[in-house]
């Protein structure tokens, strides 16, 4: 089976050399997306939690141009550009997996690519074959 | 299924890991950088060099699954300055080429100072 490049419409194709996300074999694996309006546009400046709603608003369009939803995500991975924001990433991260079957993750401190970004958060999803 | 480790004759590890293993389709490649079989830092300070390398690298374990460049599905780029971005991207672009691999790409510390990138991948290879 061929792997399936996921574009949305609605999202700027990437200037880097990289896919959105990329469908095979019943999983959905996820660029990581930073806060990044539709038209390329950091969101929330110096807003961790606006970041992160964006974050995974992103996610949530790649998932859906890929035939999934939230539920069906198995892992993320969060980078946060300062460990601080833990707790408000959190608080905005629940709202959005609030299912009491939360998908794996791991959370680590990383610079991003511009310093604005405070936080990128990438997935992993399984829709079956 | 059992999962599957990818024994590769000729890759470099410098602790305790399998080049890379598999389970379901799935193969999980440890980190690769450009280093040389003694774990010496290859063309150091020099980011084109160092991605080919890296690539190569990956290409030789993928090689050993059954697998070449176009079953990537994700890759992780580590870069020890974003500075180096568009050079890796330069590289990255002419290897990967047509469906692109999702990808994150973050900051590292890097292990050995003059060690500019490492690259982790997914790939998915036989399904």
């Amino acid at each position: 089976m061929p792997k399936e490049v996921i574009q949305p419409k609605n999202m700027p194709v990437p200037a880097a050399p990289y896919s959105p996300g990329i469908k095979k074999g019943g999983f959905i694996f996820t660029s990581g997306q930073v806060a990044n309006d539709s038209n390329g546009n950091l969101m929330g400046i110096g807003d961790v939690a606006a970041q992160t709603e964006q974050c995974l608003k992103n996610i949530e369009t790649v998932l859906t141009e890929g035939g999934a939803t939230k539920d069906d995500v198995l892992k993320c991975v969060v980078f946060l550009s300062d460990i601080r924001y833990f707790q408000d990433m959190n608080a905005e991260y629940a709202k959005f997996f609030d299912g009491d079957d939360k998908p794996g993750r791991s959370t680590v401190q990383a610079p991003l690519a511009r310093p604005e970004m405070l936080v990128e958060i990438e997935a992993v999803a399984y829709i079956g074959d | 299924m059992p999962r599957t480790v990818i024994s590769s004759g000729d890759s470099v590890a410098i602790g305790p890991y399998s080049p890379g293993a598999g389970g379901g389709g799935l193969f999980f490649l440890s980190g690769k950088a450009a280093l040389d079989s003694s774990g010496n830092v290859i063309a150091p300070g020099d980011i084109a060099a160092q991605t080919e390398a890296t690539i190569q690298a990956i290409e030789a374990v993928l090689a050993d699954a059954g697998g070449t460049l176009d079953d990537v599905v994700k890759t992780t780029v580590f870069l020890s300055d974003m500075r180096h971005s568009k050079g890796m991207n330069e590289v990255y672009a002419r290897k990967f080429t047509g469906g692109r691999p999702a990808r994150s790409t973050i900051l590292m510390v890097p292990p050995a100072v003059d060690l500019l990138v490492e690259i982790d991948v997914i790939a998915m290879i036989g399904e």
